[in-house]
């Protein structure tokens, strides 16, 4: 495969915007992402667009990438239409990645936009728990919170995590949160008040969990030969990108889960490791859910999340931070786009230009992505390891 | 959404306990659920049809406490690792709708009901000693 560059990033902020319909929100963090790469619209040779519930939610099937792309004044290329769960955002990210490296086009753009504020939360939590095999799982009550409650409980009842715990990854994903302009929650949050919020599933309350949100991020992927001619200076190597599904059996006694499997995947393509990793994006849809990530992505043994949060290793200041962006708990979590939110975090955290929440240290970045359930497991993963 | 037309997940005869609808593969014995043509362990065919999960264990539960419309919380979801091997989430019946209820290592067995009023009949577990 050919050396890839991100170009340029750009998002339209994660949060409630009524007014706002998808393409106008797709087509704004497209244009961010364009103007950011000194790429005009017609220079782009082929487009990703990923969106994961418009289709239940609005009705608009088959052709929303090529009315979302013509906001941005993309058009006549080729245009296709991602989805991919909550994953969608990085599978699109990764599509891109693949016709540049592959040698198919020169410049290619990945646009991630989710609109799930559409008068009625019912409506759109159903068409959440669409993720899963809704053959099996129909009238049984299924709600997505209660996949992170099932794996954080058995946690708790085995003593390796405690509910401070989980109360005090979410201050920390607030705290960062706000620090971020283009974040939903932009408020710091006490342990006491996380602990006394609604109860949702199991030891899960309302401020550890990602909000419906409506939102879009972009990226624009550009050959080595194009990186040089344009802003060389702030062109991110892409060094690996590696899409996974969930396994056959996924979930069964020993099994690797999928996003172990994906990074694991990214790990062997860029030679490199978790101890050469400056920050993570990890996909947090639960605030605890990034405990898990830490074990799972390698960053520390089986059983010691709790340390790495304790020492500060994963806060803003810390060894590795995790989400400096506020994660999904805190930037907001319009699935279409969050994985390619996660890539614009980390594009600007290594160019330096995170501004209040830049971290001291940002030369190679990882962005994680998960989506779906099957078997117990995710039922998709991407893993992106990222340099200036 | 409406019911999607399912794949068989349970079957259940008059006055038989219900089981659910798994395969088995001919060359490795690998048992997948649901039911599927291609084994899942070795990726062999063909695949025979066979009765599975009449009893397990719970993987992983929690007590939902915001639910879908239609449903009254609280409840208890849960994976169950079948005594087959799949693992299946489905609710959990028979028990208090409390924390370590249903905790990992509860042996369960298969019960079919649906899990709110009116609703379709599911397959469900309830702790065996229930």
């Amino acid at each position: 495969m050919r050396e890839v560059f991100v170009l340029g990033v750009g998002m339209h902020p994660f949060g409630r915007f009524p007014d706002t319909p998808l393409r106008a929100l797709a087509g704004a963090a497209a244009r961010a992402a364009l103007r950011d790469a000194g790429v005009g619209p017609r220079e782009v040779q082929a487009a990703y667009f990923a969106n994961a519930l418009g289709g239940l939610l609005t009705g608009q099937e088959s052709i929303r990438g090529q009315i979302a792309l013509r906001e941005a004044g993309v058009a006549g290329v080729p245009v296709v239409n991602v989805e991919n769960a909550c994953a969608s955002g990085a599978t699109a990210f990764h599509q891109a990645v693949l016709a540049v490296g592959a040698g198919a086009c020169d410049i290619a753009l990945a646009v991630g936009a989710e609109k799930m504020f559409v008068g009625d939360t019912g409506q759109t939590l159903r068409a959440l728990a669409a993720s899963a095999d809704v053959e099996l799982t129909h009238d049984m009550g299924l709600q997505f919170t209660a996949i992170y409650a099932m794996r954080i409980q058995a946690r708790l009842a085995s003593g390796s995590l405690a509910l401070r715990h989980l109360a005090e990854v979410t201050v920390k994903s607030h705290r960062h949160g706000r620090l971020n302009p283009y974040a939903q929650h932009r408020k710091e949050v006490t342990a006491e008040e996380v602990l006394a919020s609604r109860p949702i599933a199991g030891p899960i309350r309302l401020l550890m969990c990602s909000s419906v949100s409506d939102g879009a991020a972009a990226a624009v992927v550009c050959s080595a030969e194009v990186a040089r001619r344009r802003a060389s200076a702030t062109a991110i190597r892409v060094l690996a990108c590696q899409l996974r599904s969930g396994a056959l059996g996924a979930g069964r006694e020993g099994q690797l889960s999928t996003a172990a499997r994906t990074v694991n995947a990214a790990w062997e393509q860029a030679g490199l490791g978790p101890e050469d990793i400056d920050m993570v994006e990890c996909h947090d849809a639960t605030s605890p859910g990034e405990l898990l990530y830490y074990e799972d992505l390698g960053f520390c043994k089986a059983g010691e999340a709790a340390r790495l949060l304790e020492d500060g290793d994963t806060c803003h200041t810390g060894r590795i931070p995790f989400n400096p962006s506020g994660g999904l708990t805190s930037r907001g979590h319009p699935v279409g786009a969050t994985g390619l939110a996660q890539i614009a975090e980390a594009v600007w955290q290594l160019r330096g230009e995170a501004e209040g929440r830049q971290i001291a240290r940002a030369r190679v970045a990882l962005a994680q992505n998960s989506g779906g359930w099957l078997e117990g497991d995710s039922a998709a993963g991407v893993a992106t390891v990222l340099a200036r | 959404m409406t019911a999607a037309p399912g794949v068989p997940a349970y079957r259940q005869a008059p006055g038989e306990p219900p089981s659910l609808v798994g395969s088995r593969c001919r060359g490795c014995g690998w048992i997948s659920f649901p039911a599927r043509p291609v084994c899942g362990g070795c990726g062999a065919e063909p695949t025979d049809e066979v009765p599975v999960g009449r009893s397990g264990r719970i993987r992983s539960s929690a007590v939902v406490h915001h639910a879908p419309i239609g449903f009254e919380p609280p409840y208890i979801v849960a994976l169950v690792e079948l005594e087959e091997g799949p693992i299946v989430f489905c609710p959990i019946t028979g028990c208090p709708p409390e924390e370590g209820a249903a905790a990992p290592g509860t042996a369960v067995v298969l019960t079919v009901a649906p899990a709110r009023p009116g609703g379709t009949p599911v397959f469900q577990f309830r702790p065996a000693h229930a």
